[in-house]
């Protein structure tokens, strides 16, 4: 039986007693304030009438924007608990208040006691809602709310059923009902104080996101973040429509109740009236069909057609409603408009609002909320009076006109939601690919000056750290009006600033400024250190600006930079000039330059590769190759700098392929990584579909901002690396990282390639992890008198492989930026997060691959989990036929696993099997291979 | 201090010896998500079992390091790192830091520290020297060997 409740409410067997007592207090407190809200309401339309409602609804839009303000203070400083705790209380005290008048009959001849009374119902009704929805969501991460906030919802829609029951059956009179609605409030505090001691909160995303440290946001960021969040300018704005339009329907179906049933009753009887039990009636109707939509349609709605896209239904709804209203003079249409408020509206758009919300910027999430229960619902409301005053007759077309800007707004979040899911999982990771530049333009006006500011301050500190930092920024700035502020600076700084400046300006657009140029020729005016002198000498011989007479001494020179400067002279200057003068300084130049690159020093070859490299020319390419090999590593970092600068220099040239073996064997090969980013430039330079291949396979040994650099270049080469890029991604036998930077490549480069590829890679992948999976978990209980913990620990590490590769390759093929963000996030201990990464990869997945994979990557159990892979006609193998797979698998890892276990346990003819793998196998595997065969 | 902006964190991270050999561009990136954090005097920053761990910068005031008996350990100044060993052992700091003049620290989570380590191995190697230099066992062979 409970198994079978279990199931048909979704609940998973460990937070049954958690979901039980959010449903027993979710029934309890809308039984206590729909029987108060329905009573007041009748109350009000007995006592004065529906033309009084537009009145209401701008007193209740005013007093609910005063609320707003103490709640958005209140949520900073309280807990939801509190904060739910204190409405509750204050709502039975206020009622407990009014009790005596009812009893007196004091104030009740005057129509301001029931605007009163009207005005109160509502506002508890807006408040409770709210409070009790942010106090669930203390406990309740993404995937819980959408497996059990229909439950919670229909445990609300049972007190609203019970509630309509109460008046519908007219056994109490109004004092009694009120006393009801007092100790029911009561008893619903109790439980709260109960539960919010019994159940653990639920971490929120601050713990992960940033530092730790709670942000205070201020008004103005918190408007800044809103108005930069499409999703939530679009929540906002159909928040505002809807409203209006529950206003609009509620005024137009409370009219035509009146119109045809009367509002005959005397005071002290109206709970016997026939417009009070109607809507009793009515509401324990609509209650039951909430509740049969909650428990029986709304998750398999939201599983077939995803949380955005239900948005749609309720605007359709109301087209429908308006546009038939004057062609039906019944109550069939203002009962469907009643079933839209009181139904629809709360649930479909409250729940989707509850799971809509995860797309909001994390930091704002909460206020967010409250801004929206509390002022645009009001705001609505506000409006909703003047619009039905002034359209009165006209107001049901009023209404079909939001109807139809509300679906636009709807069909709006439908596309941004999942961006808006992606936003809050990448906000929190790094960006590491933001040159300093981007870090500029990220900024604003008034940060930029700020900032500016700041580091002009820092370039004037006495700290050579703070002052190269500043130069930094203020270079990446690569604004020409800086320079008037920066050049007197650094004109007055120390000569390592000097050299700091020279050397981040020889690197940007700043040395054709002639204030520049010439500010530097000026330091050699004011006797600098030998150091300085050699840096501005060599920076303006590279620039063409030295003459060579000047400096033809320094070839003699002990200082190599001076040299270094002299042979650059002789070789630029003048430009471009020809002539028997020329001819000579060249010459010379090329002795000195072939002196330095047959030198035994090495830094004298590093300035020998240098001064050539500076010529970018291709002849000089043969020049450089040999140095590829050398035994210093800077020699070999500066010559693979020379052939990517020369090969960058000379793009198109075909002659280029014939080294990319060389230089992707370096990339491959050595541990400098200055010297792996040169010879990805240079493969990159070389634009070919091999120098492309060569590096995905060669990305294996990369470091994150490796295959960064690697996936933009290969991004440059453009779709003739499409064929070579599928068929990596479907080879198995290549490292999953390898694939995946092909993936991503082709994710950007041709998309639709990618989508046509992906599913039975995927499928033929989550296979894979089951067996994994399901083998790393059983194979030793089936075999205990083997030791497997080898073979465990290689299952448990193959299937983590697996997965990672299907999260991200899946995030890939759903266009997001980075698939590890993905995967980190559904690896987080942040349960809010994981529940987060999970509703991104359900939205990535075709409606096939997700109930597939959705075992292996929520918390289910284990046995659940198991049970997923028998459950699939997977069939369990015994160790023979695990190793027999395994040593067919093509990978290495999964070969050199079976044979050293068939060797272990001496399985029969292991060697001939051995053997027979071994000629076609690589380097590692022969030589694992050897080993086994040896001992 | 009001408004700390990234470059003022990255000018603080820069101080630190962990990221002393990062250049602006990393700095910035990190600097994106680190907290800055003010304490008055005699403030505690953390307390013992506290369950949540960050990593702390010391950009300006002075913080002491209790024991468990209340005995000082250290006196920390600006630019010193404190709060890792809880940050990598997932577990609640084991001391007590409390600063003994007005302070502002820049704090780091542990994916933020983690993420930085992958991506710069360099920071990883200081913080491994750190603690190679700190224990004690590595000292006394050291000493050994030397005398």
């Amino acid at each position: 039986m409970g198994k079978t409740l279990r199931n048909l409410f979704n609940v998973y067997p460990e937070e049954t007693t958690k979901a039980l007592f959010f449903a027993l207090l979710g029934f309890l407190a809308s039984l206590g304030i729909i029987c108060g809200s329905r009573l007041t309401e009748a109350l009000f339309i007995l006592h004065v009438g529906a033309e009084g409602l537009p009145t209401t609804y701008v007193a209740t839009a005013c007093v609910a924007i005063i609320i707003t303000a103490f709640l958005v203070w209140a949520y900073h400083h309280f807990s939801a608990y509190h904060i739910f705790l204190s409405i509750l209380l204050i709502i039975a005290a206020s009622y407990l208040i009014a009790l005596p008048c009812f009893f007196a009959g004091w104030g009740t001849e005057s129509t301001a006691f029931w605007y009163v009374l009207k005005v109160m119902g509502e506002i508890y009704f807006i408040n409770l809602l709210t409070g009790f929805w942010s106090f669930v969501d203390q406990f309740h991460h993404l995937q819980d709310a959408k497996r059990l906030y229909t439950l919670f919802a229909s445990a609300q829609f049972l007190g609203v059923v019970v509630a309509g029951l109460l008046i519908q059956t007219a056994l109490f009179s109004t004092t009694t009902l009120l006393m009801i609605v007092i100790a029911v409030l009561l008893i619903s505090c109790g439980w709260t104080i109960f539960v919010a001691r019994a159940i653990p909160p639920v971490a929120t995303e601050d713990n992960f996101k940033e530092n730790g440290t709670k942000e205070s946001i201020s008004l103005i960021k918190f408007i800044k973040t809103v108005l930069s969040s499409r999703i939530a300018v679009l929540l906002l704005s159909v928040d505002l429509v809807v409203q209006l339009l529950m206003w609009i329907t509620e005024f137009n179906f409370m009219s035509a109740f009146e119109a045809r049933l009367g509002t005959d009753a005397a005071f002290g009887t109206e709970t016997a009236a026939v417009l009070t039990r109607f809507l009793g009636r009515w509401s324990s109707i609509v209650g039951v069909l909430n509740i049969i939509i909650c428990l029986f349609v709304y998750n398999k709605l939201i599983k077939r057609f995803g949380v955005n896209n239900l948005e749609i239904i309720t605007p359709l709804a109301l087209i429908l409603v308006f546009v038939s209203w004057p062609f039906c003079h019944s109550l069939f249409v203002p009962l469907l408009g009643y079933f839209i408020v009181e139904g629809l509206n709360f649930v479909i758009d409250e729940n989707n609002f509850n799971l809509l919300l995860d797309a909001v910027p994390i930091k704002i999430k909460y206020k967010f909320r409250v801004m929206v229960d509390f002022f645009f619902e009001p705001l609505g409301m506000l409006l909703s009076g003047p619009v039905i005053a002034l359209s009165h007759v006209y107001s049901r077309w009023v209404g079909l006109g939001l109807a139809i800007i509300g679906l636009s707004l709807a069909i709006g979040i439908r596309y941004n939601y999942i961006k808006g899911i992606f936003i809050n999982l990448a906000d929190n990771a790094m960006r590491f690919p933001r040159s300093v530049g981007d870090w500029w333009n990220a900024m604003n006006e008034k940060e930029q000056l700020d900032t500016q500011a700041r580091l002009l301050s820092a370039l004037r500190s006495d700290t050579p750290p703070a002052q190269a930092m500043a130069i930094q920024a203020l270079v990446a700035r690569a604004d020409p009006t800086l320079l008037t502020k920066v050049l007197p600076i650094v004109n007055e700084a120390p000569a390592a600033t000097k050299g700091v400046f020279i050397r981040l300006v020889d690197e940007t657009d700043l040395t054709e400024d002639t204030s520049v140029m010439e500010m530097i020729e000026e330091w050699l005016l004011e006797d600098p250190s030998p150091a300085l002198r050699a840096s501005i000498l060599f920076f303006l011989a590279k620039h063409s600006l030295l003459n060579p007479d000047r400096v033809k001494q320094e070839l003699s020179s002990n200082n190599l930079k001076l040299r270094g400067a002299a042979i650059l002279a002789l070789q630029n200057f003048p430009p471009k000039q020809h002539g028997d003068d020329a001819a000579r300084h060249r010459l010379l130049a090329e002795e000195h330059i072939n002196a330095l690159l047959l030198s035994l020093d090495p830094e004298e070859i590093r300035m020998g590769l240098t001064i050539l490299r500076l010529e970018c020319s291709p002849l000089n390419i043969d020049t450089f190759v040999p140095f590829l090999k050398h035994d210093d590593p800077f020699v070999v970092r500066e010559a693979a700098y020379a052939v990517a600068y020369t090969i960058g220099g000379n793009i198109g040239q075909r002659r280029w392929i014939r080294y990319a073996r060389l230089v992707a064997a370096l990339l491959r090969s050595s541990p400098d990584k200055e010297t792996r980013r040169h010879c990805l430039d240079a493969l990159g330079y070389m634009s070919d579909s091999t120098s492309a291949e060569l590096i995905i396979l060669a990305s294996i040994l990369f470091r994150p901002s490796e295959r960064r650099h690697g996936e933009t270049i290969i991004l440059k080469m453009g779709l003739r690396t499409v064929p070579m890029l599928i068929r990596l991604i479907k080879d198995r036998s290549l490292h999953p990282r390898v694939r995946l930077l092909a993936g991503r490549i082709l994710g950007k480069l041709a998309p639709a390639q990618l989508q046509c590829n992906l599913r039975p890679i995927i499928v033929d992948e989550i296979e894979q992890a089951y067996f994994y999976f399901y083998h790393a978990h059983r194979i030793q209980k089936q075999h205990p008198e083997y030791d497997l913990k080898m073979l465990e620990h290689s299952l448990h590490t193959a299937f983590s492989t697996v997965i990672e590769f299907i999260i991200q390759m899946i995030g890939v093929a759903g266009s997001l930026e980075d698939g590890e963000i993905l995967s980190a996030a559904l690896r987080s201990t942040n349960r809010r997060i994981r529940s987060q990464a999970l509703e991104t990869m359900e939205k990535f997945c075709d409606g096939e691959i997700y109930p597939l994979l959705c075992p292996l990557i929520t918390d289910l159990s284990l046995d659940d989990k198991l049970r997923a892979y028998l459950g699939g006609g997977r069939i369990p193998y015994t160790l023979s036929e695990l190793l027999d797979i395994l040593e067919q698998s093509p990978t290495q890892i999964d070969n050199i696993m079976a044979a050293t276990l068939k060797r272990r346990f001496n399985f029969s003819r292991w060697k001939d099997t051995l053997r027979k793998q071994m000629t076609c196998h690589h380097e590692v595997f022969h030589r694992c291979a050897y080993e086994l065969l040896e001992s | 201090m009001t408004n700390f902006g990234l470059i003022d964190k990255a000018f603080a991270l820069k101080k630190c010896p962990l990221f002393e050999e990062l250049d602006l561009e990393m700095l910035l990136a990190i600097t994106d998500h680190v907290g800055a954090v003010s304490y008055n005097e005699g403030e505690k920053i953390f307390h013992l079992n506290d369950e949540e761990a960050l990593g702390y910068v010391i950009v300006e005031g002075i913080v002491e390091i209790h024991s468990l008996e209340d005995d000082r350990l250290a006196t920390l100044s600006p630019g010193d790192f404190f709060g890792d060993e809880a940050l990598f052992a997932a577990c609640s700091p084991r001391y007590n830091a409390i600063a003994t003049e007005n302070a502002l620290l820049l704090t780091l989570s542990r994916p933020t520290l983690k993420t930085i380590m992958s991506e710069y191995p360099t920071v990883a190697f200081k913080l491994l020297k750190q603690y190679a230099e700190a224990t004690p066992f590595r000292h006394r062979q050291f000493e050994e060997s030397a005398s």
